[in-house]
C-alpha cells in the first residue's frame, strides 16, 4: 500500500509533469493519457486542414491552429519520453508502439504546417489523410490501454 | 418610443456583453469533453447572476452607491479589506486573461503571434477607458459581441438531433471516460464563469455611472432578466458546437482556435470571420469592464472619487490605479503564461471569491434604511438565500477539487 | 430628533462622504467625540484618511498604513483629516457635508497623483466622448 501512495503524491506535486512510473500499469496509464492528448491535437490539425481544403477556413486561421497543434504534440511526446519506463518487457513494448506513433503524428503536423504556408492544397489533403490514420491508431492505442 | 428603444438596446448589449473569455473557454472545453451533460451548471450560474445582478442594480439605482462602498460599510474595514484584496486578485487575473484573449483572437485573424498584439491591446484598452463615454463603450462592445450569435447559427447548420441535445441537458449523464471529481470540477468552472464577481461590480457601478434613479429599476430588470439568459443561451450554443464537432473527434479544447473551429466546419469562412469579430468584441469589452472594475472596487472601498462620469483629473487616483492595472495585465500576458490556462484558473478562483461579493449584496438589498419600498421581496430573498448556499458549496469545493483532479487533467 | 438610539456604527462609520454636488470626498474612517458642559458625549467631527483608518485595521497592517502615510508627508505631525460635524447637512445612504476648495484637502494623495500623473496625460481635462 505504501508504494501506491508515493506515485500519487509525486504526481500531485509535479502537477503530473515528470513523474517516475514504477510499475508497468502506471506506465501503461501514462501512455494511454499521452495517446489521448495526441489524438486531440492530431484531429484538430486534420479538422482544420480539411476545412481549409474545402474552402471553409482562412489561411490566417489555419496556420496558428497548426502551429499550436505541432507544439502541443511535441510537448506530449517530450513528456512521455521523459518518463523512465520500468524494466519490464511490457513497458518496453508499450514504448516501442507508442513512440513511433507520436513521432509520425508530430512530423505529419509539421508537414501540414509547411504545406499550409506554401498553400499546397493537394499536399494538405494527402497529409491530412495520413495524419487521420495515425490519429486512429493512437485512439485505438488509448482505448486499448485505458485504465 | 425612445424609452422602448433604449430598453431594447440595453437588452441587446446585455446579451452581447454576457460572454467573455471565461465563458468562451469553459463552455467550449466542457462541451468538447462532457457534451451537454454539464449544461445544468451554466443554467444554474445564469439564474444566479440574474438574481444578484438584479439586486445590485436595484441597490445602485435606489441608493446611488456601488457594491464595494456597501461591502465595506456592512463588513467593516477589516473584512472589507480582505474582501477587496481577494476580489482584486481574481479581477486582475480575469483582466489578464481577457487581454490575452483579445490578442489570441487577433492572431487567429492575422496569424501574427499573439504576443506582438499585447502592448497594442493594452494601449487600446487604456485609451478607451480614458476617453470614451461610458454609454458609448457599453453599446459598441455589447452590440459587436452579438456577433457570437454565429455559434447558434452554426449549431443549427450542424443539424443536430434536437431531442437528443435536450435529453443531454435534461438528464445529465457523466461520460464514462471522465471521473466524478473532474465532472464536478468543471461544473464549478462553468458556474464561476457565468457568475464572475466583476460582472456585479461593473453592473452596479455602471448604474451609478449612468445616474440610474429608482424609476430605472424596471430598465435594469429588463436588461438582467432578458439579456443575461439570452447571453447564457449563447454560452450553451458554444458548448453545443464543441459537443457536436469536437467531442466525436476526441478533441479536448485547449486553444481559442479550437473554440472557433466548429463554426468554420459548420458554416464556413464568413461565419468564422464573424465569430472572430465576436471573440475580439467580447474579450475587449470584458477587458474594459474588468480594468474599470479594479478601479471601481478600490475607489469605493477607500471613498475616492471614481467613475467616467467625471473628467479624469477629478478622479485622479481612480485613473492612476486603472492605468497600473493595465500595465500589470499587459505584463502578465507577456510572461507568456498560456492565456487559456490563466482563464481556467481565473474562473475557478472566481468561484472561490463569490460569497465575498454576494453575501453583502443580499444583506443590503434587505435593508429598508437604504432601499425603502424597493427592499427585497420574498422571491428575491428565497432565491438569494438558496444561491448563497450553492455559492458557498462551490467556493469550498473548488480548491480541493482542483488539487484532486490536477486542475481537471 | 426621535428617542430611538442612533446607531453610530451602522449609520455613520464607513459611510461615503459627499459634497452637495455629489462629488465623492472620502469615507468616514473614524469619528471624534467630545464632552459638553453637562458631561454628555457628542460626535465632534468625522475623521478620514490613513491616520484614521490605520488604527481600525489589524495590528501590523494598520501600523504600516499609518507609517507609509507619515513617510509620504512633509509635515512632522500627521493628524487624520477632520470634518467638523457642523458641516454635515444630511445623513442618508451617503453623508453630505459642506466642503469647498478653500477648506483643507481631504485627499493629499489625490492632489499629488493629479499633479504628477494624470494632468501630464493629454485629455485629462476633457469630458469623455
Amino acid at each position: 500500500m505504501r508504494r501506491a501512495v508515493w506515485p500519487v503524491a509525486a504526481a500531485l506535486l509535479a502537477g503530473g509533469c515528470v513523474a517516475p512510473a514504477p510499475t508497468t500499469a502506471d506506465y501503461e496509464s501514462k501512455a494511454a493519457m499521452a495517446a489521448d492528448a495526441a489524438v486531440s491535437e492530431a484531429r484538430t490539425a486534420v479538422l482544420a486542414a480539411d476545412a481549409y481544403v474545402h474552402g471553409r477556413l482562412t489561411a490566417a486561421y489555419l496556420e496558428p491552429v497548426l502551429v499550436d497543434a505541432e507544439e502541443a504534440l511535441g510537448s506530449v511526446r517530450a513528456t512521455f519520453d521523459s518518463v523512465q519506463p520500468p524494466a519490464t518487457a511490457g513497458a518496453d513494448a508499450l514504448r516501442e508502439t507508442l513512440d513511433p506513433l507520436l513521432e509520425d503524428a508530430g512530423s505529419a503536423v509539421t508537414d501540414l504546417r509547411i504545406a499550409a504556408r506554401r498553400d499546397a492544397r493537394d499536399d494538405l489533403a494527402d497529409t491530412a489523410a495520413e495524419l487521420s490514420d495515425v490519429a486512429d491508431d493512437l485512439e485505438a492505442f488509448g482505448t486499448e490501454h485505458a485504465t | 418610443m425612445k424609452r422602448v428603444l433604449s430598453v431594447f438596446l440595453g437588452i441587446l448589449t446585455a446579451i452581447g456583453g454576457f460572454v467573455d473569455i471565461g465563458d468562451l473557454v469553459a463552455n467550449a472545453l466542457v462541451g468538447s469533453r462532457f457534451g451537454l451533460s454539464l449544461a445544468w451548471a451554466t443554467l444554474l450560474g445564469v439564474v444566479g447572476i440574474c438574481v444578484f445582478a438584479e439586486m445590485s442594480g436595484r441597490v445602485a439605482a435606489v441608493s446611488g452607491r456601488g457594491t464595494f462602498d456597501l461591502i465595506r460599510e456592512r463588513l467593516g474595514p477589516r473584512v472589507g479589506l480582505l474582501n477587496l484584496a481577494a476580489s482584486l486578485l481574481v479581477t486582475l487575473l480575469t483582466f489578464t486573461a481577457e487581454i490575452g484573449g483579445v490578442a489570441l483572437a487577433l492572431e487567429l485573424a492575422t496569424s501574427v503571434n499573439y504576443l506582438l498584439f499585447v502592448p497594442m491591446v493594452g494601449l487600446a484598452v487604456w485609451l478607451v477607458i480614458w476617453r470614451v463615454k461610458f454609454s458609448t463603450l457599453e453599446d459598441v462592445f455589447g452590440l459587436l459581441g452579438l456577433a457570437l450569435v454565429v455559434f447558434a447559427v452554426a449549431l443549427w447548420q450542424l443539424n443536430p438531433s434536437w431531442g437528443d441535445l435536450v435529453h443531454q441537458i435534461a438528464v445529465p449523464a457523466k461520460p464514462a471516460d471522465e471521473d466524478l471529481p473532474t465532472y464536478f470540477y468543471y461544473a464549478i468552472a462553468l458556474f464561476g464563469a457565468a457568475m464572475t464577481p466583476y460582472e456585479v461590480f461593473f453592473f452596479s457601478s455602471g448604474g451609478v455611472e449612468e445616474h440610474w434613479k429608482p424609476t430605472d429599476v424596471g430598465t435594469a430588470r429588463a436588461n438582467v432578466f432578458i439579456g443575461f439568459p439570452l447571453g447564457g443561451l449563447l454560452s450553451l450554443a458554444i458548448a453545443g458546437c464543441a459537443a457536436l464537432v469536437l467531442l466525436p473527434n476526441g478533441i479536448a479544447v485547449d486553444t481559442l482556435g479550437q473554440v472557433g473551429l466548429p463554426v468554420a466546419v459548420a458554416a464556413g469562412k464568413v461565419a468564422l470571420a464573424v465569430a472572430i469579430l465576436g471573440f475580439v468584441a467580447a474579450t475587449f469589452g470584458a477587458a474594459i469592464e474588468t480594468g474599470l472594475s479594479t478601479g471601481y472596487a478600490t475607489a469605493q472601498y477607500f471613498g475616492w472619487q471614481w467613475g467616467k462620469y467625471v473628467r479624469p483629473r477629478q478622479a485622479a487616483r481612480f485613473h492612476t490605479l486603472v492605468l497600473l492595472a493595465v500595465i500589470g495585465g499587459v505584463a502578465g500576458v507577456l510572461t507568456t503564461a498560456d492565456p487559456i490556462k490563466v482563464t481556467e484558473y481565473s474562473i475557478v478562483f472566481s468561484a472561490v471569491a463569490l460569497p465575498l461579493t454576494y453575501f453583502p449584496i443580499l444583506v443590503v438589498a434587505n435593508d429598508p434604511g437604504y432601499m425603502g419600498r424597493h427592499v427585497n421581496g420574498r422571491l428575491a430573498n428565497a432565491l438569494g438565500s438558496v444561491f448563497l448556499v450553492v455559492i458557498g458549496i462551490a467556493a469550498v469545493a473548488a480548491i480541493p477539487l482542483m488539487i484532486v483532479t490536477a486542475a481537471g487533467q | 430628533m426621535t428617542k430611538r438610539p442612533f446607531d453610530l456604527k451602522l449609520r455613520l462609520l464607513d459611510r461615503q462622504v459627499v459634497d452637495p454636488d455629489d462629488a465623492l470626498l472620502c469615507k468616514v474612517d473614524d469619528v471624534e467625540f467630545e464632552q459638553d458642559g453637562d458631561g454628555a458625549w457628542y460626535v465632534a467631527a468625522l475623521l478620514s484618511g490613513p491616520q484614521a483608518l490605520g488604527p481600525r485595521l489589524p495590528g501590523l497592517l494598520g501600523r504600516w498604513v499609518m507609517a507609509v502615510d507619515r513617510r509620504l508627508s512633509l509635515k512632522a505631525r500627521v493628524p487624520p483629516h477632520r470634518i467638523p460635524f457642523e458641516r454635515v447637512t444630511d445623513l442618508g445612504s451617503a453623508i453630505t457635508v459642506e466642503w469647498s476648495d478653500d477648506d483643507p484637502s481631504l485627499a493629499p494623495l489625490e492632489d499629488w497623483v493629479r499633479r504628477h500623473v494624470v494632468d501630464r496625460i493629454p485629455g485629462s481635462r476633457h469630458e469623455s466622448e
